[in-house]
């Protein structure tokens, strides 16, 4: 199960407060129980905006970190952000160097095209590999993909995930959730052409969204 | 930027998801099966499988990822060499906050217990984080020793003990510097400063052990600091069983010890507590001191004036031990030391103030009224800035 490698929002974070401050006072091996930490969360969420360049992104956002470690301030959860926050904009600065667009260009075709479509739902997702997941997620319109990356894949809570966007709270919220339910239309989609239990699915559950949501 | 196909093919997406559960899927959570059947949830379900493996482990080259990571050591080594470290926080660098709840780990949901063995997941976090300090032993040779950050008082470079595996036994500066016990040492007495972050530690273990007596599985932050501080000769659960303040801890207990720590780094003790401590909470003081114009009692601009001091004294004490040489590092520091020793009184309209207001600083700092009460500069303040001097 590795669901167990996200934390809660709001939980703790008293291992990587202490790792911080202890590699600010110069502590190699904390930096890099931080690096281990955080390294694969930082390329979940910056692969979601460049790609296959996010190894090299990801990287020059650490010489940063290690560079300015000693700049921050705030606990373990603010460093998530603090250095989310670098990653993004090593991103964003790539991206301009690019002159490309982010990647919000994958087809639900494509989606259509992963593996074990054919399974039934479960099957298929039980199998999909973390890069399949976040192709998904990534394919999402860059708001929504942001929102939902820095959410589920760095550990953000809403606010913090906010702050790393610039944006309202509230706006994040209604990215994110717009995100999950498309995630949620799409799967269904692709779960739908494999002609298996799509349509019982979709058609068994009218209206309720819009009351609950 | 409303897709409009959203609106115009909403099809339910499924019963389940709502606001709530999207809420509970972003946070980690897996939301519990609605109660009238599988089928309901099928949505909530794939997008929490999805999710999980979105934020799984990504499959990488080991090798390129190893080179990346030494990269990133290579770098963080420069930077304390030449004094980086010791960088005046930009305003995007203040992260600081007054959230206890964000303080408090048993307050988090974890992950129910359907979590497979859960043993064997810690297992693997504990393995993860011994192979680490091993990787990071081996790729660097010996473990790197600061030779700047040192406090006063710290223990020198040659003397801290490594073991065979290259692992520092005892953490270089952190131990003596800021209160964490040093690994695999058992934590001091009451009274002692550390006693904070003993606290701290203590407050983990009882997380660690209800997690486990709960089938769930804790969380990994916890546990990469509990590795930390148990070495690598003992395992998580012996360092935990050997803590006076743990394993007989009563549920809820923790979350009152935990936030303990907090209410003294606000409300301020004694400052020889933090003083020589914690720079890490440094910001917190500062904040809570010079953020606010002017706090209600003479205490707090006193203690807002140490939290100033405390900072001064841990930049310099960085310069000076970078090797007096480096004069941008002093400068640095030598500005903000005479910026805030000299200036206390009139704080509230100093240099700092204008980096401080964000919205976690004023958390705490509205309630606190507003009455400026400048005080004598703490002398602390002026006294701390060049121990090492």
């Amino acid at each position: 199960m590795q669901g167990d490698r996200r934390r809660a929002p709001d939980g703790n974070d008293g291992g990587i407060g202490a790792a911080v401050e202890r590699a600010q006072n110069g502590d190699e091996t904390a930096f890099a129980i931080l690096y281990r930490a955080l390294h694969p969360r930082l390329l979940g969420y910056v692969h979601g905006l460049v790609g296959d360049d996010a190894e090299d992104v990801v990287a020059e956002a650490w010489l940063e970190i290690a560079r300015d470690i000693g700049r921050f301030h705030g606990d373990g959860k603010g460093f998530r952000g603090w250095t989310a926050t670098i990653a993004r904009h090593r991103a964003l600065d790539h991206l301009r160097r690019q002159n490309s667009r982010p990647r919000t260009t994958l087809l639900e075709q494509d989606l259509l095209e992963l593996p074990s479509a054919h399974d039934t739902e479960s099957q298929a997702l039980e199998t999909l590999s973390t890069e399949q997941a976040l192709e998904l997620v990534a394919a999402l319109p860059r708001d929504q993909a942001e929102a939902v990356l820095l959410r589920v894949v760095v550990g953000l809570d809403g606010p913090d995930a906010a702050r790393v966007l610039g944006k309202r709270p509230g706006a994040v919220r209604t990215a994110s959730y717009r995100g999950l339910k498309r995630l949620a239309r799409q799967l269904r989609t692709r779960n739908g052409a494999s002609g298996t239990a799509g349509p019982t699915v979709t058609s068994s559950a009218p209206r309720t969204l819009e009351e609950l949501g | 930027m409303t897709d409009n196909r959203e609106a115009e093919s909403r099809r339910p997406a499924g019963r389940s998801l709502n606001r709530r559960r999207a809420e509970e899927l972003l946070g980690g959570r897996r939301p519990r099966p609605s109660a009238a059947g599988a089928a309901e949830s099928d949505d909530v379900a794939a997008l929490a499988r999805l999710l999980a493996a979105a934020a799984g482990p990504p499959a990488g080259d080991t090798a390129g990822a190893r080179a990346r990571q030494e990269e990133a050591l290579a770098a963080f080594r420069a930077a304390r060499e030449a004094g980086e470290h010791a960088g005046v926080a930009r305003r995007q660098d203040d992260w600081s906050r007054r959230r206890s709840v964000a303080k408090a780990p048993w307050t988090m949901g974890s992950f129910p217990s359907g979590v497979r063995s859960a043993r064997a997941a810690v297992g693997a976090v504990v393995a993860a984080v011994a192979l680490c300090g091993v990787a990071v032993a081996a790729g660097t040779g010996a473990l790197p020793m600061p030779p700047g950050p040192l406090r006063p008082g710290a223990v020198e470079p040659g003397e801290l003990p490594v073991t065979p595996s290259g692992i520092v036994t005892s953490v270089p500066s952190g131990s003596s510097s800021h209160g964490a016990p040093g690994r695999n040492a058992p934590p001091p007495a009451e009274g002692d400063p550390r006693t904070v972050a003993t606290r701290e530690i203590e407050a983990l273990c009882r997380d660690y052990e209800h997690a486990l007596r709960a089938g769930q599985v804790p969380d990994v932050d916890t546990l990469v600091r509990l590795a930390y501080e148990a070495g690598e000769d003992e395992s998580v659960s012996e360092y935990c069983e050997r803590l006076p303040g743990t394993g007989k801890g009563k549920p809820g207990e923790g979350k009152a010890e935990g936030k303990e720590p907090d209410e003294k780094k606000t409300g301020g003790t004694e400052p020889d507590k933090d003083g020589p401590g914690k720079p890490g909470e440094d910001s917190d003081e500062q904040r809570s001191g010079s953020g606010s114009p002017g706090t209600p009692a003479p205490e707090s601009t006193n203690r807002g004036s140490t939290g100033n001091g405390q900072d001064n004294g841990t930049g310099n004490g960085r310069n000076n031990g970078n090797g007096t040489g480096k004069g941008q590092g002093s400068e640095d520091s030598g500005q903000d030391g005479t910026g805030s020793g000299e200036t206390t009184p009139d704080e509230s309209g100093s240099p700092d103030a204008p980096g401080e207001p964000d919205d976690s600083g004023t958390d705490a700092n509205e309630g606190s009224g507003s009455g400026t009460s400048p005080d004598e500069p703490e002398p602390e303040a002026s006294g701390t800035p060049s121990p090492t001097s």
